[in-house]
């Protein structure tokens, strides 16, 4: 009795614990592109006018998203190393390649030419995140109670 | 400084010769890379300077756009005025003269673009080197002081030098660096000295800079280089005012001064009460006569 209650136990908790990560996933997606929009704000309202260049940019914008933060870190030891890629983390392929085109941008064109770069890119970090959001409010809570009944019916089956 | 903008071919021939006496490295693409190096000009080879063509190192167009955007710490954007105006500056008191495709509006220059050439001058503080003429430019008080010289005699190092030494005298000391040259200030300091009681106002027009300065900072000198004809307004209306001012001045000697449009008005309204001629002739920075306001010698 105590072994399938026990089998139960464990199977509804890793089932939860599997829910939760998936969770967490969709929720660093949301945050990632929340973030980075927020980025592009920053760099906007700056060289409006300030005009700082990019390395004091990066300074002066704390992320609250670990990813975030680690892709702008990437992204200056890129420019002097001409390594133009970024830790993918959470993100898709195409999304990725998305974000490594905006970053790189910065800092190559006339102030004129860079305000309408980020113009644009500001708009398709907003689909972005819209879409991140949509995922997250569908399925984010979802993959918790899914989990949950998996992990139940497993240990079921394992009693 | 040059190490965090220019290419690894480049900097490992550079490493070879004698910083202190390199003074400009010339980059034209598709050409020979040729360097000023004490006061004479030679091809760069990897193992050095030649005086051949054979076997001498180039840069092409992309390597220029690369170094532009090295210098301007991967920030185009942040430098748009500057490089309208043909220059960029790097730490360390570096100036990069451009060349390459206007892009104009209205008639003005917005921008450059594809880069087909750069001027490389390489800032070297000479510590007294303004010794000598100092006590032409400040006794009981600074004289309106004017360094004349064809480009590349020393004008910029002397005014550096000469700041310093009106500093030290506890004038307070207002540098008008339009071009960056002679305090070089990258993110609002300084890279190069200019005494302990200068305040520095850079990358603005002159008019602008004389007129607020004076109005704000109260200076008793004001240093500043490369006056052009629509300046000569800006020195007189600040000598009107009680405030000296100590500038530079591209002319061969004072007679070409003369014809210069707007700079023949400081020699007939005797403003300046000094005209310090400088050549090459022992090496930049010798000078060859000190005048005064009617164009007498000072020198016995």
């Amino acid at each position: 009795m105590s072994t399938s209650l026990l089998l139960l136990a464990l199977g509804a908790g890793a089932g939860t614990m599997t829910g939760i990560v998936l969770y967490r996933a969709l929720a660093a997606r949301k945050r990632y592109f929340s973030e980075l929009a927020r980025f592009i704000d920053y760099v906007i309202s700056d060289l409006k006018y300030r005009r700082t260049d990019v390395v004091t940019l990066r300074g002066g914008f704390v992320s609250a998203d670990d990813a975030l933060s680690t892709n702008l870190d990437e992204w200056l030891n890129g420019l002097e190393s001409g390594q133009r890629k970024l830790t993918r983390g959470k993100l898709k392929k195409t999304e990725v390649n998305e974000v490594e085109a905006i970053l790189f941008g910065v800092g190559q064109v006339d102030l004129e030419s860079q305000l309408f770069e980020l113009a644009a890119a500001k708009e398709k970090v907003k689909a972005m995140q819209v879409a991140a959001q949509q995922r997250f409010d569908k399925y984010g809570a979802l993959y918790i109670k899914l989990g949950l009944l998996a992990g139940l019916a497993l240990g079921i089956l394992l009693m | 400084m040059l190490e965090r903008i220019l290419p690894g071919y480049l900097n490992s021939a550079l490493k070879r010769l004698d910083y202190q006496r390199l003074y400009e490295v010339r980059l034209r693409a598709g050409h020979p890379v040729s360097v000023n190096y004490g006061g004479k000009f030679y091809f760069l080879r990897a193992r050095g300077l030649t005086t051949e063509i054979a076997d001498t190192l180039t840069v092409s167009f992309e390597t220029l756009g690369e170094i532009a955007v090295r210098a301007c710490d991967y920030s185009l954007y942040s430098v748009g005025d500057r490089i309208a105006s043909g220059f960029l500056t790097v730490a360390g008191g570096i100036r990069i003269g451009l060349c390459g495709e206007a892009v104009t509006e209205n008639g003005h220059a917005k921008t450059l673009k594809n880069f087909s050439a750069m001027n490389i001058r390489v800032a070297h503080e000479v510590g007294g080197c303004s010794n000598g003429i100092m006590p032409y430019v400040y006794a009981t008080r600074p004289y309106n002081t004017l360094l004349v010289s064809p480009p590349g005699c020393g004008k910029t190092t002397f005014l550096r030098d000469i700041a310093v030494h009106l500093s030290a005298a506890r004038l307070n000391v207002l540098l008008v660096d339009e071009r960056c040259e002679i305090a070089s200030v990258q993110k609002g300091v300084p890279q190069l000295d200019v005494g302990l009681t200068t305040d520095v106002l850079s990358g603005c027009n002159k008019a602008y800079a004389f007129e607020v300065g004076i109005r704000t900072m109260r200076p008793d000198v004001i240093v500043t280089d490369e006056l052009s004809g629509d300046d000569a307004a800006a020195v007189a209306d600040a000598a009107a005012c009680g405030v000296a001012v100590v500038a530079s001045a591209h002319a061969y000697d004072q007679h070409d001064l003369s014809v210069r449009g707007g700079l023949n008005k400081l020699l007939s309204s005797k403003v300046i009460d000094r005209f310090i001629l400088l050549d090459d002739t022992h090496g930049p920075g010798s000078v060859h006569d000190i005048l005064d306001r009617n164009l007498n010698s000072l020198l016995a």
